[in-house]
């Protein structure tokens, strides 16, 4: 299974544990927020204590990064609180040291906690996706109805990192003092947020104060939403962000989910007609032209072509279940 | 969460099974302390539910932005029988 829906967690209720796995060293003290059972993808909080040494080194598993208080050295660039970095699998970040001692929000995507002391990448990472950004200082605040419906007025994010497949987001989000909006929401994809500071409210689950966290599967109803002093949040979302707004309390997930499907047939009937009835159940979707289709270049010994922004492995050997 | 599916396949180590299994374990105790707390406060939300549907029937619902739509109280829902869950 994936993991479990926790909401809502305070890191600040618990105490932090040293890292045992390899490569960490000493000083390196966390707290998990969530979990994967099978994967061991993660989001932990993580103390650096002060004097704190990494050698260089890469993970096999992608990550990503905010320092929450203090700063850490990453090779020879000091990066203070709201510096947020997307590391790619095997990329080999420099050393990183913490003089004053960090906090940090470090998310593994697809693996447990690892890191090989390496100063070179490994020769699988896709390092040209790597970036590292000041959000506190580099980036400005932007209405939060970059989707539609979208949130009330108050509600500002700034947008970290973006995948144009399956249109994920991680972001800063933010709350205006006096921020509410009444609604209840639920999405299509899972959701998780943590409070670098100040305390928002949702109707299902009361205060969220600074340490507060969220790990949220998909058609889960949170909100209606109110901040009373304002504050400040990272969150992610696993694919396409759309708010389903409603007013039932007492609407389970499967109800929700099976509004969403209700909603699409209205919206896109002959996509839906077709997804439905001609019972396509390729286990990773159905094939898009575009990523398979003879190129006059990079074309692969069995005919196909990938694009370069694949994101499932190479295997042709699955079976298909095409009823026709 | 897998953001841009860049794993790299490698071989888990009986260190970090063993670190997986003891961080399962206690998920496992994190969730049923949140759900215990969620129940704890059942009264609670039942009077910010109440609370809620007088805000959207007076001031309205956000059914988009800050657009907000006042709904009747002829169509605010029915609480079905059975127990309520906020977590899953």
């Amino acid at each position: 299974m994936a993991r479990p829906h926790i909401e809502p967690f305070c890191d600040r209720d618990v105490s932090f544990k040293n890292m045992v796995l390899p490569g960490f060293g000493t000083g390196f003290r966390y707290k998990t927020l969530s979990l994967d059972n099978e994967t061991g993808a993660c989001s932990l909080t993580v103390q650096l204590d002060s004097g704190y040494k990494q050698p260089p080194g890469f993970s096999y598993s992608e990550l990503e990064i905010i320092v929450v208080e203090g700063k850490i050295q990453v090779g020879e660039e000091i990066c203070n609180r709201g510096h947020y970095f997307f590391v790619p699998a095997g990329y080999a970040m420099p050393k990183i040291e913490s003089e004053e001692g960090a906090l940090l929000l470090m998310m593994y995507n697809t693996s447990e906690p690892n890191l090989i002391e390496s100063d070179e990448h490994h020769p699988l990472s896709r390092t040209e996706l790597y970036h590292h950004v000041d959000t506190y200082k580099d980036i400005v605040w932007a209405p939060g109805n970059v989707v539609s419906p979208s949130v009330a007025a108050g509600c500002m994010i700034k947008l970290l990192n973006y995948n144009p497949d399956s249109h994920a987001m991680s972001f800063l989000y933010c709350m205006t003092p006096q921020f509410h909006q009444d609604n209840i929401s639920y999405h299509d994809c899972a959701e998780e947020g943590y409070h670098l500071w100040g305390t928002s409210w949702m109707m299902q689950f009361g205060n969220l104060p600074t340490g507060g966290y969220f790990w949220r599967p998909p058609y889960i109803n949170h909100g209606a939403f109110a901040s009373e002093y304002g504050c400040i949040a990272f969150g992610r979302t696993d694919s396409k962000l759309y708010n389903h707004f409603h007013y039932n309390p007492w609407s389970t997930p499967e109800e929700n989910q099976l509004r969403s499907a209700a909603r699409l047939a209205k919206r896109d009937p002959f996509l839906y007609k077709w997804c439905v009835n001609m019972s396509h159940n390729h286990p990773h979707g159905p094939e898009d032209f575009e990523d398979t289709m003879k190129r006059k270049g990079h074309t692969h010994e069995d005919g196909t072509h990938h694009h370069h922004d694949h994101d499932h492995d190479h295997d042709h050997d699955h079976d298909h279940d095409h009823e026709h | 969460m897998t953001f841009r599916n860049t794993q790299i396949d490698y071989e888990r180590s009986e260190e970090a099974t063993k670190w997986l299994e003891e961080e399962i374990s206690e998920q496992i105790e994190r969730y049923k302390k949140i759900v215990a707390h969620m129940e704890e406060i059942s009264e609670e939300r039942d009077q910010w539910y109440e609370d809620f549907f007088n805000r959207i029937k007076d001031q309205g619902f956000n059914a988009d932005g800050d657009n907000r739509v006042k709904i009747p109280d002829a169509d605010l829902p029915v609480k079905p029988e059975g127990k309520h869950k906020v977590v899953f």
